[in-house]
């Protein structure tokens, strides 16, 4: 068990800003995940911390010693590579031995060491392949293993799943988080897919252009995403951005007015949101906080246009026309809603998101 | 009306041609036929007319006759030959192993980041793009008893009281025709080994870093292995190229002196054209080939274990 931390760490390639100001304590046990859309820098970040790339500013403890100029041997970590990569030559058990071997283990330790691991991943069977006769899923496991074995104090993963089919990768998602129950060894885990991000982390850093833009739970991050950036990326479907609803003040009440749509602010939001009256600002509804409603006189009552209908299974998504834009709603498998019909949509007024237009920060 | 086609001689003619042109092979013949022609017309007809040669007392302009292996029993014989053999396989030796150390050393730090690799890289290719025979005579020159520019310099700088004799003595003159023949062949083996190295995944020198590999470790337990193939490769072609050698030392040293540089290729050349004697001639070079055969042969069979 180890604490990383970094502290206003920088890289630049060249001209490149590839990582910038980057201050992050992850605790001892913690998974960590680092998420963020391609070229945000979060491989760069993940280099860093393993000591194979140099850092331009800033420092990173491990365990409270500072590791700036230590050589990725001596930083005590393992990394999972994006392409595995597992020497082409050799076999899944010497591919999982080679750090013991380096380190001088004794042979029957390094012997015992391997099967244990190796039957904790299911590839004992493998030990005597080469990585070629294995299948992807197989040398997933292989490069896991490979970094289990060793016994680090810090783990970290490189999109370790992103090169496998779907199916699998759900399932290989599940076998990371048991193993770090398990272990409980501090990892830290990059990665695009906002899902794998969601159901993984204990805490989530979502990165933009080389920046933090927030770091907190999953489900913090979801219900409070600090800026317009990361309301966008968390979630999916993709939350609805209202351009230019206006928050208009009516007998001491706020409401976020757009062509077609008028929906009461909660009065938990007043005080943010007073000083924008009359002015416009970004409106965010999430597609799952747009229902089917039945009165349309309720607070939060939109009548909408439904212009395409998808159904998922356990939702159907609706592409539907609310004054002249376009949103996206998440209704129920029960709705008997059909194309080119009227449908009372009801929005989910607590969870109703306001942006700055300018900066793009949340408001409330 | 189709019918009619079919069931006319034309329309069976075509049927029955097109169903044995399908036939597995015919057609992957046909299409090979005009290049067969040509390798058999350029590579196999000269080969199996210097075999016969070597069984015959052939001179040029004078049809020779059938002499069974009496070529070969006289080269048996002859200090010469022998000692042509001994220079062929030191010369072979010799630059190989030299050029093999120093292009795989060379190809290794070329392969690295830094400013100006592109130009560097492409210096190294100049020995290889001289033509060989332009390059042998420059050598001639830099070796020549008088006007040698290294026994120039080193005069000059006082380093040496009587020139060097380069080509003279038989020690030097070995050891001068080696050091051009792998001043020649270093590129090769450093550009075909460089590409080898670019294809090696540079992650498994990262994931070796954070195992604890030295420098050393990561060259003996990842690059080693895998550039083996194509290394063997490399110095297979090699070793022909240089056991077939004729070019650079007919023009140093045309075999001399007294011998000491004749390598198969220049000793046949010598007895059949300079000397007229086809016949022994072919059978000197005759000798070239079962070895440059079995290197092949253990080389194809390596490749077919690793694979
Ligand atoms: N070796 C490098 N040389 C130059 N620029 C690089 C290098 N590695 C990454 N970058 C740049 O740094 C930025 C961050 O890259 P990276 O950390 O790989 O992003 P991510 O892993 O989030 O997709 C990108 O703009 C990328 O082009
Ligand atoms: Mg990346």
């Amino acid at each position: 068990m180890a604490e990383v931390a970094l502290h206003h760490v920088g890289k630049k390639y060249g001209d490149v800003q590839a990582v910038e100001d980057f201050t992050l304590t992850i605790q001892h046990g913690e998974f960590m995940v680092f998420v963020g859309p391609s070229g945000c820098g979060k491989t760069t970040t993940l280099r860093m911390i393993a000591g194979l790339e140099e850092i331009t500013s800033g420092e990173i403890l491990i365990d409270g010693r500072k590791v700036n100029h230590l050589p990725p041997k001596d930083r005590d970590i393992a990394m999972v590579f994006q392409n595995y990569a597992l020497y082409p030559h050799m076999t899944v058990f010497d591919n999982m031995a080679f750090g013991l071997k380096l380190k001088k283990m004794p042979r029957d330790e390094i012997e015992q060491r391997v099967r244990q691991t190796a039957g904790m991943l299911g590839i004992l069977d493998f030990l005597k392949r080469k990585p070629r006769e294995l299948s992807g899923g197989q040398r997933q496991r292989v490069a896991l293993g490979r970094a289990i074995v060793r016994t680090p104090k810090v783990y970290l993963f490189d999109e370790p799943l992103s090169n496998l089919d779907a199916k699998l990768r759900v399932q290989m998602r599940l076998e990371l988080k048991k193993l770090h129950e398990k272990m409980n060894t501090t990892s830290i885990y990059v990665t695009h897919d906002q899902i794998e991000a969601m159901t993984m982390g204990d805490r989530i850093v979502v990165m933009k252009d080389g920046r933090i833009q927030q770091v907190g739970h999953p489900l913090e991050i979801y219900m409070h995403p600090r800026n317009r950036f990361v309301a966008g990326f968390i979630g999916s479907p993709t939350m609805n951005f209202i351009e230019g609803a206006r928050i208009e003040k009516e007998n001491g009440a706020l409401f976020s007015v757009t062509k077609g749509m008028k929906l009461p602010i909660p009065k938990t939001h007043f005080e943010a949101l007073a000083p924008y009256a009359g002015r416009e600002i970004v409106l965010g509804v999430r597609p799952e906080d747009l229902s089917e409603g039945d009165d349309p006189n309720a607070p939060g009552a939109v009548k909408a246009y439904v212009e395409v209908v998808q159904p998922v299974g356990n939702q159907i998504y609706i592409d539907v026309k609310v004054g002249d834009r376009n949103l996206l709603a998440a209704i129920s498998p029960q709705s008997a809603v059909k194309v080119k019909e009227e449908i009372l949509l009801k929005a989910r007024l607590e969870n109703l998101h306001f942006f700055d237009p300018e900066s793009e920060k949340a408001l409330v | 009306m189709s019918q009619e086609i079919a069931s006319s001689g034309w329309g069976r003619f075509r049927a029955s041609s097109a169903d044995f042109l399908h036939r597995k092979g015919v057609m992957g013949f046909l299409f090979t036929l005009p290049a067969d022609i040509i390798l058999l017309l350029l590579l196999a007809y000269p080969f199996v007319l210097g075999i016969w040669l070597s069984f015959t007392n052939t001179i040029i302009g004078r049809s020779g006759s059938f002499v069974g292996l009496s070529n070969y029993i006289s080269l048996f014989h002859s200090n010469i030959f022998w000692l042509t053999a001994f220079n062929t396989v030191f010369y072979t030796c010799v630059a190989v192993f030299f050029k093999l150390i120093l292009g795989f050393g060379l190809a290794i730090i070329l392969n690295q980041d830094f400013k100006g690799k592109g130009l560097i890289r492409a210096i190294v290719l100049l020995p290889w793009i001289v033509p060989t025979a332009l390059s042998a005579i420059a050598f001639w020159w830099i070796f020549d008893s008088n006007f040698s520019c290294i026994n120039w310099l080193l005069l000059k700088i006082g380093l040496l009281k009587t020139p060097i004799d380069f080509l003279g003595n038989t020690i030097n003159a070995r050891l001068s025709v080696v050091l051009v023949n792998i001043w020649r062949g270093i590129p090769f083996f450093t550009i075909g080994l460089m590409a080898g190295l670019q294809t090696i995944n540079q992650s498994l020198y990262e994931a070796a870093d954070i195992d604890g590999a030295t420098p050393w470790v990561k060259f003996k337990s990842i690059t080693l292995p895998l550039i083996m193939p194509l290394l063997s490769v490399i110095t297979t072609f090699s070793i022909i190229w240089t056991f077939a050698d004729f070019q650079l030392i007919w023009i140093l040293t045309r075999g001399g002196p007294d011998n000491a540089t004749h390598i198969f290729g220049t000793l046949s050349f010598q007895r059949a054209i300079a000397g007229g004697h086809l016949g022994e001639g072919a059978a000197i070079s005759a000798f070239i080939f079962p070895v440059l055969f079995i290197s092949v042969l253990i080389t194809s069979k390596y490749l077919k274990r690793e694979n």
